[in-house]
């Protein structure tokens, strides 16, 4: 029986890697919506290894799904100040699907994945209906478990935003990265689950003059997150509490300087509607923080909503 | 209303689609009931295409709206008043030219006037925001090398788009809070048109033409009917110059400048007001003095003035400034309290001396010298305005040359000023009454007088004749037998 933080004993790992029973893991998510940010969806799994992706018989697993949210955003526009600032609600529309497949050796255990999504995100004040705009989304890359309490990823992401007012494809990014997933359990009562990775967000713009080049978003990004539990405050699991935090070191044009600290508090409380686990409900906010050396970029901003997702595996 | 029909719309969908899936999922739990414990983790797959958003997205990263928000150049609210749209077509017809946020907003701004039709007026805002970043960059002045050909009237003289250029001046701040109202005015809604083909312009060649448009551009103040019709107040449109720039400094702390104007204001070929000259250089935003600065001109004749102004603020510190040639004239056309400030400073000038600020003029431990230009010719005077408070904390002119010293505001307050014995002293302020001892609270409206001295006289309630309110003369007299100081009310 594996502890309630997950985490396993040697034998334990060693046995689910070379175990014809192929379980789950969890890969780490990334914002559909947000080039500049990696929010992992650290779900523990069951051998607590984080060993990715369960498999059919014919060792591809495949998805595709919807997802819908209904939310509150405090500051649209990211601007400097107060915490509201021409707010607004919002819908966004998302439709994905992926696959993925494991492959065994005796080193360990890789899963190469992709997947994919398109998010459609629309601004409900009329005063914003110029800023809607449509995501997509494409991330490919590979995790690679060795035993111990580590999982290693590489992979790339493309994310392009397009206005939906306008027709312009108005940002565009591949961000390769690498990182880790781990748990820490210091002690029988506390668990950290965490994600550590670094990467570079290779950007086009729409450019305007030598201080504005298509590359002026281009930057270096190191983050984190941090998922706690506390054994006696199970309530902290129920609402899944995650602190991420970041780095970005911007390199060109009018940014050439620019060095930004962002941190988000993001929780998540699911309501399974059916009786499968996949279509469910959820209430969530997100606190977002960032702090530059310029004052001129830092912002805060509160989401707070609902979302339902829907989805259907092979 | 559309809100809960999106919503009674997502949750039908909703249901359709969710039963659709409960029955795959049946189906597939039937197949293969192991995979059924593998929902978790499939979730944590699919939340990486659908997880929430933890920063802003690229499209408003990247969005030029926001972009010119942050730069501090518009407002939020102006911004999204502006649209969107609006300024994605500025972008795109301004191309990949430099041009800077503050110009980028002015021209967005001009967009925005209620008359402005793209279909006619793109081509001219466009021209018109390229000339104006050309000239609104910000300069360091402090050698005769740092100065740019000056522009003048002439420099319009060719086929282009200069209405526009004002309007955009205007919506950069460049003219002054009344700034829309005052070209609006004298120009009318003529984007398209250049100066040079402008018929209102065209009509007026003289500065004389544009003393009724004066209140406009300040606010109220202007001159009274006897100044008004004044030939020194006539000069030809074409013997001004300038140099122009968004901030300008002025010489560096601690160490000497010289900048030589010689070139341009040379001497006038005939003494008359048709060849007076006046050069200015005036910054679109704000300009700042520092160091040893002296302006060189071998012409000391009184045939031309030296001009450095703000559309901002003007500030001069630990600073000393001269102008050998003949009258300098330094002008604010902020109206905050710290449009203007002369702190610890000297100004010495060949000829008169004008200081003027729509806003309020702060001077404090500084010295005038003026009237040193030409060794045979009458002493100058000294013109102090401001649209709201002239406040003085020590100031002395004890090496010129003074005749006539002219203050007005709607508040004056001085203390620790030294009036020479030769200064004809006129103080006016909007109410024309008398204060003593009241420069820590002073009477708004009125003239307020702390430790001033006229010649030897410290000056008291004693030294007045107790006129009414608007004619209050000192008692202490000039040799022509003139009161010496004169209390006046604005008109």
């Amino acid at each position: 029986m594996l502890c309630a933080f997950g985490q396993p004993n040697a034998d334990q790992v060693q046995s689910r890697i070379e175990g014809t029973s192929r379980t789950q893991s969890s890969l780490p998510s990334q914002t559909a919506n947000s080039p500049t940010t990696a929010v992992a969806d650290t779900a523990e799994s069951d051998t607590g290894a984080q060993r990715p992706v369960s498999l059919t018989d014919g060792e591809i697993s495949a998805f595709f799904g919807y997802d819908t949210k209904y939310f509150y955003r405090s500051n649209p526009l990211a601007q400097d100040g107060d915490l509201s600032q021409v707010e607004t609600d919002m819908w966004t529309n998302t439709f994905f699907a992926g696959l993925s497949s494991v492959i065994e050796s005796d080193k360990g255990v890789y899963t190469p994945y992709i997947n994919s999504a398109y998010t459609v995100n629309d601004y409900l004040i009329d005063d914003l209906g110029d800023f809607n705009y449509n995501t997509s989304h494409i991330s490919t890359g590979l995790f690679s478990y060795y035993g111990g309490t580590a999982t290693y990823y590489a992979k790339i992401d493309y994310n392009m935003d397009k206005s939906t007012e306008f027709d312009t494809e108005d940002f565009s990014e591949f961000f390769p990265q690498i990182g880790m997933l781990t748990s820490f359990q210091p002690s029988t009562n506390f668990a950290l689950r965490s994600t550590f990775g670094f990467g570079y967000h290779y950007t086009k713009i729409t450019a305007s003059g030598s201080t504005r080049p298509e590359d002026l978003l281009d930057n270096f990004e190191v983050y984190a997150l941090l998922s706690p539990s506390i054994s006696s405050f199970p309530l902290l699991e129920t609402v899944g509490l995650t602190y991420r935090l970041s780095y970005q070191n911007y390199d060109n044009g009018a940014y050439s300087n620019r060095e930004d600290f962002s941190h988000s508090l993001i929780s998540k409380y699911e309501l399974p509607l059916f009786e499968s686990e996949a279509p469910d409900l959820y209430l969530y906010s997100v606190y977002s923080l960032r702090n530059s050396n310029d004052n001129a970029f830092d912002y805060k901003s509160v989401d707070a909503g609902f979302g339902l997702s829907l989805m259907a595996r092979f | 209303m559309d809100f809960f029909k999106k919503i009674l719309w997502v949750f039908i969908s909703l249901s359709y689609i969710s039963l659709v899936f409960s029955q795959e999922e049946t189906e597939s739990q039937e197949s293969d009931s192991e995979e059924s414990d593998d929902t978790s983790a499939e979730s944590a797959i699919t939340g990486s295409v659908a997880s929430v958003q933890t920063a802003p997205s690229g499209a408003i990263e990247s969005n030029p709206l926001v972009l010119l928000v942050r730069s501090g150049s518009v407002s939020l609210s102006d911004a999204l008043s502006l649209g969107l749209a609006g300024c994605l077509e500025l972008q795109s017809s301004l191309g990949n030219l430099d041009v800077s946020d503050d110009v980028f907003a002015a021209a967005l701004a001009v967009r925005g006037l209620d008359f402005y039709d793209n279909s006619k007026h793109q081509t001219a805002l466009t021209e018109a925001a390229i000339l104006a970043n050309n000239l609104l960059i910000d300069r360091s002045i402090s050698s005769t090398a740092d100065l740019p050909s000056p522009i003048s009237v002439s420099s319009f003289n060719q086929d282009g788009y200069n209405v526009a250029f004002l309007y955009l001046l205007s919506k950069y701040g460049a003219i002054g809070s009344s700034g829309d109202s005052l070209v609006n005015t004298i120009l009318g809604e003529t984007l398209s048109d250049s100066l040079y083909e402008n018929t209102s312009l065209l009509s007026k060649q003289s500065t004389s033409n544009y003393l009724s448009y004066l209140s406009t551009f300040t606010g109220g103040l202007t001159f009274g009917d006897t100044d008004s019709i004044s030939s020194v107040l006539d000069l030809k449109i074409e013997n001004l110059s300038a140099t122009t720039g968004a901030n300008i400094t002025i010489g560096s702390p601690s160490v000497e400048s010289s900048i030589d104007v010689s070139s341009i204001l040379t001497k006038a070929a005939d003494d008359h007001r048709d060849y007076r000259k006046a050069y200015s250089i005036v910054a679109a935003k704000d300009m700042e003095v520092s160091g040893k600065v002296t302006f060189v001109n071998a012409n000391d004749a009184e045939d031309h003035a030296m001009i450095l102004g703000a559309a901002d603020d003007f500030i001069m510190k630990d600073s000393d400034l001269a102008y050998t040639g003949s009258n300098l004239g330094i002008g604010a056309g902020g109206t905050d309290t710290d449009s203007m400030y002369l702190v610890n400073s000297k100004i010495t000038t060949g000829g008169n001396l004008a200081v003027a600020t729509l806003g309020t003029l702060n001077i404090s431990n500084s010295e005038f010298n003026v009237g040193n230009g030409g060794v045979s010719s009458d002493p100058d005077n000294i013109y102090l305005i401001a649209n709201e408070l002239i406040q003085v904390n020590s100031l002395n002119f004890s090496a010129s040359r003074l005749d006539d010293v002219y203050m007005e505001a709607i508040t004056v307050n001085l203390k620790d000023v030294a009036f020479p014995e030769t200064a004809d002293v006129i103080l006016k302020s909007r109410d024309g009454t008398l204060h003593f001892d009241s420069y820590n609270s002073p009477k708004v409206g009125g003239v307020n007088l702390s430790n001033v001295s006229h010649g030897t006289t410290t000056l008291t309630s004693d030294h007045f004749d107790g006129g009414v309110a608007g004619h209050i003369d000192s008692t202490i007299a000039l040799p022509n037998g003139k009161a010496a100081v004169k209390i006046r009310k604005q008109y």
